[in-house]
């Protein structure tokens, strides 16, 4: 039996719930009867008192069973109830969004996408092909949050009539006799803790292996009660799970971070302890508890700083925000280059994402005072230490984790305007720096849902074009005066190289167009996130959407115009 | 065999089962079960739950039987006690 849009949409939950309630009605009324039987043979003995006590025990057994299975029945459809509700109201939601945009939804949850009316393109919005994007994204968006409402009710359709079969297990057989060919095939239910009833509401798995959308839409659909249960039970998955929020990934993290600190604490006092000082087990102890404690550290600095992601396998990885990522309109993921791991670093690269949301936000204030602006340090991949660095292998592997953590922002970013149209869309930009760089090429290269980005002093990225990784006129790069390492293009191709096509970013210092304030100039490798340069100004400009604010400079420092040199003459 | 019920007792047990019998009669317990696998049309918990309530139908049926016996057994033996003390008194045999 196939669960369809119609069939879940056309349940009437509110006359199960009732009908639930009153069983459970039932069931104490048949207990309280139950529990009467014995006090009718009460005080009479003798040889027919002996055979009257044997027939009423039958009858309280009898009793006892019904009551079990008529209590059962209440609790189950209650639990089915709850695990369906969401469901539907998300089918609603997702037929609403849909229809919206003039398509609709099949049975199945695919959606029908119209052909679009050329007339009712906007030249000045990108014309037919803006808006067959858009298209294709609200069916993407409604579909998969379908998809997801699906999946769920008919999860829960199905374990609750496993539930059900087994709770009637015994009973009489009525008319039909049993419940032969209804017996459904048990969906594997969630291995947690939850058992009997509670086990109808929990998804079936976590899906480890969806794009961020299709997490998005599944965490949506979920029951509150299964989202704590999850939180509670497995906050390590949760927290590091692309698609989940930024706020219910925050709470997931700081509980394992704060289980896993005075786990840390534990041992290393335990370790200290011992008669002989086991030195390596302390080591790696110690390094674990420092890892932890920068974390908390970075955290500390700062309330309105979310963890977002927290690995504490090896050393580490994780990402803060740096105000709301769930509903800033403006996000930028800052991500750093080589030999930069958490336990040294996430400060500093935090300080740089807070730098940037300072420069966005003072901007955005001047030009669009409601767009609201979020940063994220993301140190979500293991940086190339020096002596991993040639083969790139790490970059490639960033990029993997940054394409996926973007659309983890952007799903659930659009799961949630499906209910909250005041919600902005997300305009995302990739703040990639040094080898940090190379990760944000690669990432793009898989084409995520970010609207531009920036390569600062990059050392090249696997890309022979900017049109490569992204849009024209989307790819901007800086390179501060001094910054050796923007000419290094060990890694492909130098982004500031004249024929590759990005936008070069000003960063040598000037005076701020719009205030007429004097922007310094960003010397060397590290400091294109320095407050009142030039440099963060300009980053700040491509991540509020306004790169028309940004200052753009000759396309190459003194060592590019060697290179475009050498590279003319090959060619 | 000593006798330690009055048949008075019997009786009084007799009708609280046919009462609580009545009780097992007004429950609504099938008609909800059909209630919520109409309100859940096209699922197999629908189809589940329709199966369900006639296995418990079935069983409440039985268990409306047992009261009946244990209600009949108890007021037959009511009967019985209350001539055999009418006989004890008429001095045609002990009790």
């Amino acid at each position: 039996m196939t669960v369809t849009v119609d069939v879940v949409l056309g349940c009437a939950l509110g006359d199960v719930e009732a009908s639930a309630r009153g069983l459970r009605a039932d069931a104490q009324m048949i207990a309280g009867i139950c529990n009467r039987v014995p006090g009718h043979a009460a005080s009479w003995s003798g040889e027919a008192a002996g055979a009257a006590t044997g027939r009423l025990d039958e009858l309280q057994s009898a009793l006892s069973r019904l009551n079990d299975v008529v209590s059962a029945c209440g609790q189950l459809l209650l639990a089915a109830v709850t695990g369906l509700r969401p469901a539907r109201d998300a089918l609603e939601r997702a037929g609403r969004f849909a229809a919206a945009a003039g398509m609709r939804l099949l049975p199945d949850g695919r959606v029908v996408v119209p052909p679009v009316d050329p007339m009712s393109a906007c030249p000045g919005d990108g014309g037919l092909a803006a808006l067959e994007s858009e298209r294709t994204r609200i069916a993407a968006d409604a579909g998969a949050l379908a998809r997801a409402a699906l999946t769920a009710a008919a999860e829960v359709d199905s374990d609750a009539a496993l539930a059900l079969t087994r709770a009637a297990d015994g009973l009489p057989c009525g008319r039909s006799n049993s419940f032969a060919g209804l017996v459904p095939t048990a969906s594997a239910v969630w291995p947690g803790p939850r058992t009997g009833a509670d086990a109808i509401w929990m998804p079936a798995r976590i899906p480890w292996d969806a794009s961020g959308l299709d997490v998005a839409a599944w965490w949506s659909v979920l029951p509150a009660a299964a989202r704590a249960a999850l939180l509670a039970d497995r906050p390590d998955r949760i927290g590091t799970l692309d698609g989940v929020p930024a706020a219910v990934r925050h709470e997931a993290n700081v509980a394992v971070l704060t289980r896993e600190l005075a786990a840390a604490e534990q041992l290393l006092a335990r370790l200290q302890g011992q008669d002989w000082l086991p030195i390596g087990a302390v080591l790696v102890a110690a390094r674990r508890r420092a890892m932890l404690l920068a974390v908390r550290g970075v955290l500390l600095a700062d309330p309105a700083r979310r963890l977002v992601t927290l690995d504490l396998t090896g050393s580490g990885l994780a990402a803060v925000a740096i105000g709301d990522a769930d509903t800033a309109a403006h996000v930028a993921v800052v991500v750093p280059g080589l030999e930069q791991d958490v336990t040294g670093d996430l400060g500093t690269v935090a300080a740089n994402a807070e730098r940037l949301r300072a420069a966005a936000t003072g901007l955005a204030q001047l030009v669009a005072p409601v767009a609201t602006v979020a940063t994220v340090a993301w140190i979500g991949y293991r940086t190339a230490t020096f002596s991993t660095v040639p083969s790139g292998r790490r970059a490639q592997d960033g990029g993997r984790r940054l394409a996926a953590f973007a659309r983890g922002l952007d799903g659930s970013r659009e799961i949630e305007r499906m209910g909250l149209p005041a919600v902005p869309g997300l305009h995302l930009t990739l703040v990639g720096h040094s080898y940090g760089s190379v990760a944000v090429g690669y990432a793009m290269r898989s084409r995520p849902p970010a609207d531009d980005v920036v390569l600062l002093g990059s050392p090249g990225v696997a890309a022979d074009s900017a049109g490569e990784l992204a849009p024209d006129g989307h790819v901007y790069v800086g390179e501060a005066n001094g910054d050796a390492v923007a000419d290094l293009g060990w890694f492909g191709r130098d982004p500031s190289s004249r024929g590759f096509g990005a936008r070069a970013l000003q960063t040598d210092g000037g005076s701020d167009p719009l205030t007429g304030l004097r922007l310094r100039a960003a010397h060397g490798h590290s400091q294109y996130f320095d407050a009142g340069t030039e440099s963060v100004r300009n980053i700040a400009a491509v991540t509020i959407g306004e790169p028309q604010l940004a200052t753009y400079g000759d396309m190459s420092a003194a060592g590019d115009r060697i290179l475009d040199g050498i590279d003319l003459l090959i060619r | 065999m000593r006798i330690s019920v009055q048949p008075a007792q019997l009786d009084a047990a007799a009708a609280r089962l046919a009462a609580d019998a009545a009780c097992l009669d007004a429950l609504l317990v099938v008609a909800r079960l059909e209630a919520a696998a109409v309100a859940v049309a096209g699922t197999q918990l629908a189809a589940t739950v329709r199966v369900t309530a006639e296995r418990l139908h079935a069983a409440l049926f039985q268990a409306r039987l047992q009261i009946a016996a244990c209600s009949g057994a108890l007021n037959a033996a009511a009967e019985h006690y209350e001539l055999t003390d009418r006989q004890a008194m008429r001095g045609q045999g002990p009790a």
